[in-house]
Protein backbone atom coordinates (compact mmCIF):
# COMPACT_ATOMS: atom_id res chain seq x y z
CA UNK A 1 0.00 0.00 0.00
CA UNK A 2 1.09 2.76 -1.42
CA UNK A 3 2.08 6.09 1.38
CA UNK A 4 1.52 9.72 0.53
CA UNK A 5 2.78 12.74 1.60
CA UNK A 6 1.25 16.03 0.99
CA UNK A 7 3.89 19.09 1.93
CA UNK A 8 4.64 22.61 0.88
CA UNK A 9 7.99 23.82 -0.39
CA UNK A 10 9.28 26.13 2.16
CA UNK A 11 12.69 27.42 1.86
CA UNK A 12 12.35 30.72 -0.43
CA UNK A 13 14.79 28.92 -3.31
CA UNK A 14 12.48 26.44 -4.04
CA UNK A 15 12.68 23.02 -4.75
CA UNK A 16 16.34 23.16 -6.83
CA UNK A 17 19.95 21.29 -7.54
CA UNK A 18 21.23 21.19 -4.14
CA UNK A 19 17.69 20.35 -1.93
CA UNK A 20 16.28 17.81 -5.24
CA UNK A 21 20.13 16.06 -4.83
CA UNK A 22 19.42 15.70 -0.95
CA UNK A 23 15.87 14.23 -2.17
CA UNK A 24 17.10 11.94 -4.43
CA UNK A 25 20.61 10.36 -2.53
CA UNK A 26 18.37 9.96 0.36
CA UNK A 27 15.10 8.23 -1.99
CA UNK A 28 18.01 6.12 -3.62
CA UNK A 29 19.04 4.52 -0.28
CA UNK A 30 15.22 2.68 -0.37
CA UNK A 31 13.79 -0.03 -3.02
CA UNK A 32 10.47 0.92 -2.72
CA UNK A 33 9.14 3.43 -5.98
CA UNK A 34 9.08 7.41 -4.68
CA UNK A 35 7.48 9.65 -7.09
CA UNK A 36 7.34 13.68 -6.75
CA UNK A 37 4.29 15.46 -7.67
CA UNK A 38 4.41 19.61 -7.92
CA UNK A 39 1.68 21.53 -9.44
CA UNK A 40 -0.04 18.45 -10.84
CA UNK A 41 3.40 17.26 -12.55
CA UNK A 42 5.01 14.55 -11.49
CA UNK A 43 8.55 12.57 -11.77
CA UNK A 44 10.68 9.80 -10.72
CA UNK A 45 12.08 11.01 -7.29
CA UNK A 46 15.11 9.26 -7.87
CA UNK A 47 16.08 11.29 -10.66
CA UNK A 48 18.18 14.47 -10.47
CA UNK A 49 17.44 15.63 -14.00
CA UNK A 50 13.55 14.36 -14.08
CA UNK A 51 12.80 16.24 -10.92
CA UNK A 52 14.50 19.62 -11.97
CA UNK A 53 11.94 19.93 -14.85
CA UNK A 54 8.94 20.13 -11.97
CA UNK A 55 9.63 23.89 -10.93
CA UNK A 56 9.52 23.67 -7.23
CA UNK A 57 8.72 27.14 -6.56
CA UNK A 58 8.65 28.27 -2.55
CA UNK A 59 5.16 28.21 -1.42
CA UNK A 60 3.84 25.51 -3.76
CA UNK A 61 2.16 22.16 -2.71
CA UNK A 62 5.10 19.32 -2.55
CA UNK A 63 3.65 16.40 -2.29
CA UNK A 64 5.46 12.31 -3.02
CA UNK A 65 4.07 8.95 -2.83
CA UNK A 66 6.78 5.98 -1.96
CA UNK A 67 5.31 2.13 -2.68
CA UNK A 68 7.17 -0.76 -1.96
CA UNK A 69 8.63 -3.28 1.21
CA UNK A 70 10.32 -0.06 2.95
CA UNK A 71 8.38 2.35 1.72
CA UNK A 72 7.79 3.46 5.68
CA UNK A 73 11.44 4.15 6.72
CA UNK A 74 11.67 6.14 3.00
CA UNK A 75 8.83 7.85 4.05
CA UNK A 76 9.61 9.51 7.40
CA UNK A 77 13.06 10.32 6.30
CA UNK A 78 12.01 12.16 3.04
CA UNK A 79 9.23 13.58 4.90
CA UNK A 80 11.28 14.78 7.90
CA UNK A 81 14.00 15.61 5.10
CA UNK A 82 11.36 18.12 3.37
CA UNK A 83 9.61 19.30 6.22
CA UNK A 84 13.23 20.54 7.12
CA UNK A 85 13.31 22.82 4.09
CA UNK A 86 15.83 19.85 2.79
CA UNK A 87 18.26 21.07 5.26
CA UNK A 88 18.79 23.96 2.89
CA UNK A 89 20.12 26.41 5.46
CA UNK A 90 20.09 30.21 3.90
CA UNK A 91 17.64 31.44 5.80
CA UNK A 92 18.54 29.29 9.35
CA UNK A 93 19.52 31.02 12.52
CA UNK A 94 22.56 28.80 12.87
CA UNK A 95 23.20 29.93 15.86
CA UNK A 96 20.09 28.88 17.67
CA UNK A 97 19.96 25.68 16.18
CA UNK A 98 23.88 24.48 17.03
CA UNK A 99 23.08 21.14 17.35
CA UNK A 100 20.74 19.96 14.62
CA UNK A 101 22.94 17.50 13.57
CA UNK A 102 21.91 15.54 16.09
CA UNK A 103 18.53 16.29 15.74
CA UNK A 104 19.20 15.16 11.97
CA UNK A 105 20.52 12.00 13.18
CA UNK A 106 18.25 10.74 15.99
CA UNK A 107 15.76 11.52 13.28
CA UNK A 108 16.44 9.29 10.92
CA UNK A 109 17.70 6.59 12.59
CA UNK A 110 14.53 6.66 14.73
CA UNK A 111 12.51 5.86 11.21
CA UNK A 112 14.25 2.21 11.34
CA UNK A 113 13.54 -0.72 12.63
CA UNK A 114 17.30 -2.01 13.44
CA UNK A 115 19.12 -0.95 16.28
CA UNK A 116 21.53 2.05 15.56
CA UNK A 117 24.39 2.77 18.09
CA UNK A 118 26.61 5.17 17.37
CA UNK A 119 30.64 5.43 19.14
CA UNK A 120 32.89 8.01 19.53
CA UNK A 121 36.04 7.42 21.07
CA UNK A 122 35.07 4.37 23.88
CA UNK A 123 31.42 5.82 24.28
CA UNK A 124 28.49 4.74 22.67
CA UNK A 125 24.73 6.01 22.73
CA UNK A 126 21.55 5.07 20.87
CA UNK A 127 20.90 7.13 17.80
CA UNK A 128 17.52 6.84 18.41
CA UNK A 129 18.38 8.50 21.89
CA UNK A 130 18.34 12.13 21.34
CA UNK A 131 19.31 13.05 25.25
CA UNK A 132 21.66 10.05 24.42
CA UNK A 133 23.72 11.76 21.73
CA UNK A 134 23.94 14.97 23.22
CA UNK A 135 25.83 13.36 26.04
CA UNK A 136 28.08 11.63 23.74
CA UNK A 137 28.87 15.24 22.54
CA UNK A 138 29.94 14.79 18.77
CA UNK A 139 30.33 17.94 16.69
CA UNK A 140 28.82 17.96 12.69
CA UNK A 141 32.27 17.38 11.49
CA UNK A 142 33.61 14.48 13.35
CA UNK A 143 33.56 10.97 12.33
CA UNK A 144 31.83 8.48 15.14
CA UNK A 145 31.35 5.48 14.31
CA UNK A 146 27.91 3.32 13.43
CA UNK A 147 27.00 0.16 13.35
CA UNK A 148 23.22 -0.78 12.04
CA UNK A 149 22.09 -4.42 12.99
CA UNK A 150 18.46 -5.34 12.50
CA UNK A 151 15.86 -6.07 9.48
CA UNK A 152 16.68 -2.77 7.94
CA UNK A 153 19.72 -2.68 7.74
CA UNK A 154 20.85 -1.88 4.71
CA UNK A 155 18.80 0.99 3.85
CA UNK A 156 19.70 2.60 7.46
CA UNK A 157 23.55 2.19 6.79
CA UNK A 158 23.32 3.65 3.37
CA UNK A 159 21.10 6.82 4.76
CA UNK A 160 23.23 7.35 7.54
CA UNK A 161 26.53 6.97 5.22
CA UNK A 162 25.24 9.92 3.43
CA UNK A 163 24.31 11.88 6.47
CA UNK A 164 28.25 11.50 7.43
CA UNK A 165 29.54 12.05 3.94
CA UNK A 166 28.09 15.12 3.82
CA UNK A 167 28.25 16.41 7.76
CA UNK A 168 24.98 15.79 8.68
CA UNK A 169 24.33 18.48 5.87
CA UNK A 170 25.38 20.89 8.02
CA UNK A 171 26.15 24.35 5.73
CA UNK A 172 29.32 25.11 7.83
CA UNK A 173 33.03 25.57 7.63
CA UNK A 174 34.13 23.53 10.02
CA UNK A 175 36.42 26.08 12.54
CA UNK A 176 39.67 26.78 11.41
CA UNK A 177 41.07 24.85 14.92
CA UNK A 178 39.48 21.86 13.65
CA UNK A 179 40.16 21.72 9.81
CA UNK A 180 42.62 18.80 9.17
CA UNK B 1 11.14 33.10 -21.10
CA UNK B 2 13.76 30.10 -22.16
CA UNK B 3 17.05 28.73 -21.93
CA UNK B 4 18.33 31.00 -25.16
CA UNK B 5 17.51 33.76 -23.50
CA UNK B 6 20.23 33.67 -20.41
CA UNK B 7 22.52 31.22 -22.16
CA UNK B 8 25.72 33.36 -23.04
CA UNK B 9 25.90 32.33 -26.48
CA UNK B 10 28.85 33.94 -27.30
CA UNK B 11 30.64 32.39 -24.46
CA UNK B 12 30.69 29.21 -24.50
CA UNK B 13 33.64 26.39 -23.90
CA UNK B 14 33.67 24.02 -26.36
CA UNK B 15 36.75 23.04 -25.64
CA UNK B 16 37.80 23.60 -22.09
CA UNK B 17 41.42 23.17 -21.63
CA UNK B 18 41.60 22.39 -17.64
CA UNK B 19 41.87 19.11 -16.59
CA UNK B 20 40.23 19.75 -12.94
CA UNK B 21 37.01 21.07 -11.89
CA UNK B 22 38.09 23.98 -10.26
CA UNK B 23 40.25 24.98 -13.18
CA UNK B 24 37.08 24.55 -15.37
CA UNK B 25 35.45 26.65 -12.77
CA UNK B 26 37.86 29.49 -13.34
CA UNK B 27 38.12 29.05 -17.12
CA UNK B 28 34.58 29.30 -17.38
CA UNK B 29 34.59 32.96 -15.47
CA UNK B 30 37.47 33.96 -17.55
CA UNK B 31 35.46 33.79 -20.62
CA UNK B 32 32.58 35.20 -19.77
CA UNK B 33 34.59 38.43 -18.68
CA UNK B 34 36.92 38.09 -21.63
CA UNK B 35 32.76 38.27 -23.38
CA UNK B 36 31.77 41.09 -20.85
CA UNK B 37 29.15 39.29 -19.34
CA UNK B 38 30.88 39.80 -15.64
CA UNK B 39 33.60 42.59 -14.16
CA UNK B 40 37.24 40.91 -13.69
CA UNK B 41 36.94 42.75 -9.91
CA UNK B 42 34.21 39.85 -9.09
CA UNK B 43 36.52 36.74 -10.59
CA UNK B 44 37.80 35.67 -7.23
CA UNK B 45 34.39 36.14 -5.30
CA UNK B 46 32.54 33.90 -7.63
CA UNK B 47 35.18 31.42 -7.96
CA UNK B 48 34.89 31.38 -4.56
CA UNK B 49 31.11 30.82 -4.18
CA UNK B 50 31.23 27.98 -7.03
CA UNK B 51 33.27 26.35 -4.97
CA UNK B 52 31.70 26.58 -1.82
CA UNK B 53 28.57 25.28 -3.76
CA UNK B 54 30.58 21.94 -4.67
CA UNK B 55 31.75 21.84 -1.34
CA UNK B 56 28.04 21.51 -0.08
CA UNK B 57 27.39 18.59 -2.36
CA UNK B 58 28.77 18.15 -6.00
CA UNK B 59 26.62 19.54 -8.55
CA UNK B 60 27.62 16.52 -11.17
CA UNK B 61 23.85 15.34 -11.34
CA UNK B 62 25.25 12.22 -13.18
CA UNK B 63 25.65 10.60 -16.83
CA UNK B 64 28.97 12.86 -17.06
CA UNK B 65 26.82 16.01 -16.83
CA UNK B 66 27.38 18.81 -13.98
CA UNK B 67 25.52 22.21 -13.11
CA UNK B 68 27.77 24.26 -11.21
CA UNK B 69 25.80 27.31 -10.16
CA UNK B 70 26.71 30.25 -7.51
CA UNK B 71 24.96 33.99 -7.16
CA UNK B 72 27.11 37.37 -7.13
CA UNK B 73 26.51 40.46 -5.21
CA UNK B 74 27.32 42.47 -8.81
CA UNK B 75 25.78 39.43 -11.18
CA UNK B 76 23.66 41.75 -12.78
CA UNK B 77 21.32 38.90 -14.48
CA UNK B 78 21.05 34.99 -14.66
CA UNK B 79 23.70 34.14 -16.92
CA UNK B 80 24.38 30.45 -18.47
CA UNK B 81 27.13 29.17 -19.75
CA UNK B 82 28.35 25.74 -21.42
CA UNK B 83 31.21 23.83 -21.93
CA UNK B 84 32.52 20.49 -22.90
CA UNK B 85 35.77 18.48 -21.89
CA UNK B 86 36.69 15.57 -23.95
CA UNK B 87 38.73 14.12 -21.56
CA UNK B 88 36.42 14.27 -18.53
CA UNK B 89 36.64 16.37 -15.47
CA UNK B 90 36.77 14.89 -11.94
CA UNK B 91 33.79 16.64 -9.84
CA UNK B 92 33.11 13.87 -7.23
CA UNK B 93 30.17 12.40 -8.97
CA UNK B 94 27.84 10.52 -7.32
CA UNK B 95 27.80 7.85 -9.92
CA UNK B 96 31.80 7.98 -9.98
CA UNK B 97 32.04 9.18 -13.49
CA UNK B 98 33.66 12.10 -15.17
CA UNK B 99 31.97 14.83 -16.23
CA UNK B 100 32.12 16.03 -20.03
CA UNK B 101 29.15 18.35 -20.34
CA UNK B 102 28.48 21.17 -17.94
CA UNK B 103 26.12 23.86 -17.69
CA UNK B 104 27.55 26.72 -15.46
CA UNK B 105 24.92 29.43 -13.82
CA UNK B 106 25.62 32.69 -12.18
CA UNK B 107 22.59 35.09 -10.85
CA UNK B 108 22.20 38.08 -8.84
CA UNK B 109 21.94 37.53 -4.88
CA UNK B 110 18.36 37.76 -4.86
CA UNK B 111 17.37 34.93 -7.38
CA UNK B 112 15.24 36.03 -9.84
CA UNK B 113 12.01 33.73 -10.48
CA UNK B 114 13.19 32.76 -13.49
CA UNK B 115 16.21 30.68 -12.28
CA UNK B 116 13.48 27.81 -11.24
CA UNK B 117 12.63 27.66 -15.44
CA UNK B 118 16.44 27.69 -16.05
CA UNK B 119 17.17 25.08 -14.41
CA UNK B 120 14.21 23.50 -15.84
CA UNK B 121 15.19 24.24 -19.48
CA UNK B 122 18.17 22.68 -18.94
CA UNK B 123 17.27 19.66 -17.26
CA UNK B 124 14.63 19.28 -20.21
CA UNK B 125 18.15 19.36 -22.59
CA UNK B 126 20.13 16.85 -20.11
CA UNK B 127 17.14 14.16 -20.48
CA UNK B 128 17.30 14.52 -24.34
CA UNK B 129 18.88 10.62 -25.00
CA UNK B 130 20.88 12.54 -28.04
CA UNK B 131 22.42 15.70 -25.91
CA UNK B 132 25.29 13.86 -24.73
CA UNK B 133 26.24 12.32 -27.68
CA UNK B 134 25.32 14.91 -30.18
CA UNK B 135 27.50 17.31 -27.75
CA UNK B 136 30.46 15.12 -27.96
CA UNK B 137 30.51 15.08 -31.57
CA UNK B 138 29.59 18.71 -32.16
CA UNK B 139 32.89 20.22 -34.57
CA UNK B 140 32.40 23.75 -33.07
CA UNK B 141 30.88 26.09 -30.18
CA UNK B 142 28.29 27.00 -32.80
CA UNK B 143 27.15 23.30 -33.52
CA UNK B 144 26.73 22.81 -29.36
CA UNK B 145 24.93 25.96 -29.86
CA UNK B 146 22.42 24.56 -32.56
CA UNK B 147 22.31 20.99 -30.45
CA UNK B 148 21.18 22.97 -27.30
CA UNK B 149 18.61 25.14 -29.03
CA UNK B 150 16.73 22.34 -30.65
CA UNK B 151 16.66 20.12 -27.44
CA UNK B 152 15.61 23.35 -24.66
Amino acid sequence: MALQAELVIRNRCGFHVRPIQRFTQLAKAFQSDVKVTIAGKTAPGKSIVHLMSLKGECGRPFSFTVEGPDEKQAFEVLSYLVENSFFVEDELDKAAHPTRHLDRLASFAGAFKSDIRVSVGNSSADAKDRAALEKLGFRFWDKPRIEVSGPDQAQAEKVLKTLLQYRFFVEEEVPDTEAV
Amino acid sequence: MGLMDFLAADALCPDLKSTTRDEALAEFLQRLIECGYLDRKDQKALLASLLERERLGSTAIGKGVAVPHCKGKTVPRIIVTFGRSKEGLEFKALDGEPVHAIFMVVYPAERPPEYLQVMESISRVIQNPDFRRFVANAKDGQEILDIIQEMS
